[in-house]
């Protein structure tokens, strides 16, 4: 399965190509973001690409959406947008195997045109998460190590790699990697990565803790999968202090989740409980929720998860905070009004 | 998109108690009531504030688009969603059901 912030990263960077709009850079993906928005300051406009996304903005469907951008990619095989376009197609298609063998037959293909090596490195990257998902762990192995071999690997190209490796349960790989990310979990290391950006004291505080918790996580459940639980457990621990929650009370990275899990797969559920709630009934993290009814199960038999499910989010559940906002006619709404009401708050902007 | 797919859902279960609020965090008035417009959207749409107003960031710290909560009747957070994807309504109408 996909870990949460390489979901959410491919959410953000996928709705935004497919113009949906409805996504500005959120934290995991500030890598991202901040690379572009370096790339971009003083090149030429890309018609080509702005063509591009004219054209998806005009269709519907996944379906429509793949000609498009193959189109794009085959007669621009070394544009700065291809392999972002790239990663559309793999997104688009993936969705089951078949789709993926073809994304994969389709990366090949576009390898042998491509010879501008940033294009080519970054297509590579978007490979190494098909040899992940498609499980071809031999694949996944020699494509890292000829990655590795021309150029240094980079935190956010450590982190494409690990989430391949945990895909395929390439554990040696991951810990390897997670080692390598956590290395280049440092501020001055944040700041050499995006040279051409001003950061706060405190963006950079953000993205090294966001780093570690990150890079903790994956070493921790990797570890845990070549049977090192105890050391698992210890860089769980040592990591908690780097995971924030959102307003809502759920992590920001899969940290808990993996621990959790960890703890139950040790049969130590009560635990495991605890570590599990907020990602499971929350978020829809579905591992994590799996997780949490096994143990459950294993604690207090098989009766009365609903209502359990239901009193740990009452126990866990924030208190919204209120606020007075007008509608389009000028008219105030507070919140607090509608106490007594089921109230689904929604936040948007158009595209 | 989201928003035109809670109509149906704020339709079938406002009568038991559902409302719906759906805040616009960029200030974009133009584009958003054209998009309420034209999707004849009938609950409650307002606008973010500015600066110290700025409520989506301020109060929530949101910065993904679109975020969903589900408030129960005594104002807890009891379910959040990020993204929208087809089907997610499905989702989103049994966590209702819970809590309504």
């Amino acid at each position: 399965m996909i870990t949460r912030l390489l979901f959410s990263t491919m959410l953000v960077l996928l709705l935004a190509l497919a113009g949906c709009g409805q996504y500005e850079a959120e934290a995991p993906v500030e890598q991202a973001t901040a690379d572009t928005a370096a790339g971009e300051a003083e090149k030429p406009e890309n018609t080509a690409w702005e063509a591009t996304l004219t054209e998806l903005r005009a269709v519907e469907t996944d379906g429509e959406k793949v000609p498009i951008l193959k189109t794009f990619i085959e007669n621009n095989p070394n544009n700065e947008n291809t392999a972002y376009a790239l990663s559309g197609v793999i997104y688009y298609l993936g969705d089951d195997e078949e789709g993926m063998e073809e994304a994969l037959r389709f990366t090949g293909t576009i390898l042998h045109k491509a010879t501008d090596p940033d294009v080519r490195r970054e297509m590579e990257l978007e490979r190494l998460g098909l040899y992940g998902r498609l499980g071809e762990t031999e694949s996944l192995l020699t494509a890292v190590e000829e990655l590795s071999g021309n150029t240094p690997v980079s935190y956010s190209e450590n982190e494409k790699v690990i989430d391949a490796a945990l895909e395929c349960k390439a554990w040696e790989l991951a810990v390897k990697h997670a080692k390598t990310a956590l290395a280049n979990s440092t501020a001055a290391t944040y700041r050499t990565d995006y040279p051409n950006r001003t950061f706060t004291d405190k963006e950079v505080d953000d993205a090294v803790r966001r780093r570690k918790a990150s890079s903790m996580a994956s070493m921790g459940w990797a570890l845990a999968h070549l049977g090192q639980v105890d050391k698992a457990l210890a860089v769980f621990e040592e990591g908690r202090g780097s995971v924030t929650r959102n307003y809502v009370g759920i992590p920001d990275s899969p940290l808990f989740s993996y621990w959790g899990r960890t703890l139950a797969e040790s049969g130590r559920n009560d635990e495991a409980l605890e570590m599990l709630a907020a990602d499971a009934v929350f978020g829809g993290d579905v591992e994590a929720m799996d997780a949490l009814h096994g143990a459950y199960t294993a604690t207090k038999g098989e009766a009365g998860f609903e209502d359990y499910l239901m009193q740990t989010r009452e126990r866990l559940a924030v208190q919204v905070d209120d606020f007075t906002l007008n509608n389009y006619q000028g008219e105030p709404l507070t919140l607090s009004q509608l106490k007594g009401q089921v109230v689904l708050l929604s936040f948007w902007f158009p595209t | 998109m989201e928003l035109p797919r809670l109509e149906p859902l704020y339709q079938k279960y406002k009568d038991q108690g559902l409302t719906v609020v759906a805040v616009e965090a960029q200030r974009d008035t133009e584009g958003a009531t054209t998009f309420i417009n034209e999707n004849k959207l009938t609950y409650a749409c307002l606008e973010n504030g500015e600066d110290e107003g700025d409520v989506v960031r301020g109060v929530f710290g949101v910065r993904s688009f679109p975020t969903s909560y589900l408030i129960d009747r005594q104002g807890r957070i009891m379910f959040y969603h990020l993204g929208f994807d087809e089907g997610d309504e499905v989702k989103l109408e049994k966590e209702i059901l819970t809590l309504l």
